[in-house]
């Protein structure tokens, strides 16, 4: 799905709505799964059109914290994406609950640093 | 805009409604109405008008009072369904484990909640801000003691605080009292926003 530019990708009707821990070994729909399956090759489509991707994280029932960072962390820690082109690149929508973009954008940060 | 112009169109038919009255009074030569028949029609008029402002204000302070308590009980019902999700969210991770969906949904009920009181508060302008920042920080900190896992995992360490066996939390009974502790702080914050919405 793609909108002027964008490149949407929504957790709730593509992957899952019902977002599940860190690691694939710790049960289903876990941020691994999400990072590797889903939104490492919605990056790569985004990049090649040179849109933004819009990640929709409404609809679902809720995020674990570990969920979160593996998925969107473990990009730079793990894919090795640059912080800095992931914050131009990446953008969040989360109308249900808006303190998680937040947490991310942190995740992606500290994974920075720390890497 | 259309409150105002509502407001006096309600407030000159209360007004000829009440002339009107009055002329009839007078004109069937109802006891209660006198008249002295040297009185100035510029007097008269002027004490119909303030009479009726008198009426209007009252009634007008009456309906903000009304409105002003609506809000208050809403807010405060709000509150209530807060303090009852942290409270379900405590006896929920008391038992040591519990699946991540149901974990997330628990969250997820807590953080919609406290962001419908904020949206609320900013709504009808009740400055209340300090203290709901007060329940996001504890809230925050209940989001990471129950649903944040180690990076890394290490086989062979003694288990961590956390972990996900079989898509389920299992916590620490030390996890767990960290919980509980951080929940029963927001929930003394929400008891306080209470008191002081109810002051107010």
């Amino acid at each position: 799905m793609s909108v002027s530019n964008r490149t949407i990708l929504s957790v709730a009707s593509e992957f899952s709505v019902t977002p599940g821990p860190r690691f694939r070994t710790e049960g289903r729909f876990s941020g691994e799964e999400f990072r590797e399956d889903f939104l490492v090759g919605k990056i790569q489509v985004a990049t090649k059109k040179k849109d933004r991707l819009l990640v929709d994280l409404d609809g679902t029932a809720g995020y674990a914290t570990s969920f979160l960072e593996e998925a969107f962390g473990g990009l730079v820690r793990k894919e090795g994406i640059n912080s800095e082109s992931l914050q131009k690149m990446l953008e969040f929508k989360s109308e249900e609950e808006p303190y998680l973009i937040d947490d991310i954008w942190t995740y992606i940060k500290d994974a920075g640093a720390f890497k | 805009m259309q409150a105002l112009s509502n407001n006096i169109g309600r407030f000159c038919l209360c007004f000829l409604v009440f002339v009107a009255g009055v002329c009839v009074g007078k004109i069937l030569f109802f006891p209660l109405v006198s008249m002295d028949s040297k009185l100035n029609p510029l007097h008269l008029i002027s004490i119909l008008t303030t009479a009726f402002v008198g009426i209007y204000v009252g009634v007008l302070v009456a309906h903000d009072k009304d409105k002003y308590q609506t809000r208050r009980a809403l807010l405060i019902e709000k509150i209530r369904d807060l303090e009852n999700r942290l409270r379900e969210t405590a006896t929920r991770t008391s038992r040591n484990s519990v699946p991540v969906a149901e974990a997330s949904q628990l969250l997820k009920s807590v953080g919609m909640c406290l962001e419908s009181i904020e949206h609320a508060c900013d709504t009808y302008k009740i400055d209340m801000n300090p203290v709901c920042l007060g329940i996001r920080a504890e809230f925050s900190e209940v989001r990471l003691l129950m649903t944040d896992t180690p990076k890394v995992i290490n086989p062979g360490t003694s288990a961590p605080d956390i972990q996900v066996i079989d898509g389920e939390f299992l916590y620490s009974t030390a996890r767990i009292y960290a919980i509980s502790l951080c929940i029963s702080k927001a929930e003394q914050i929400a008891f306080q926003l209470k008191v002081g919405i109810s002051e107010k």
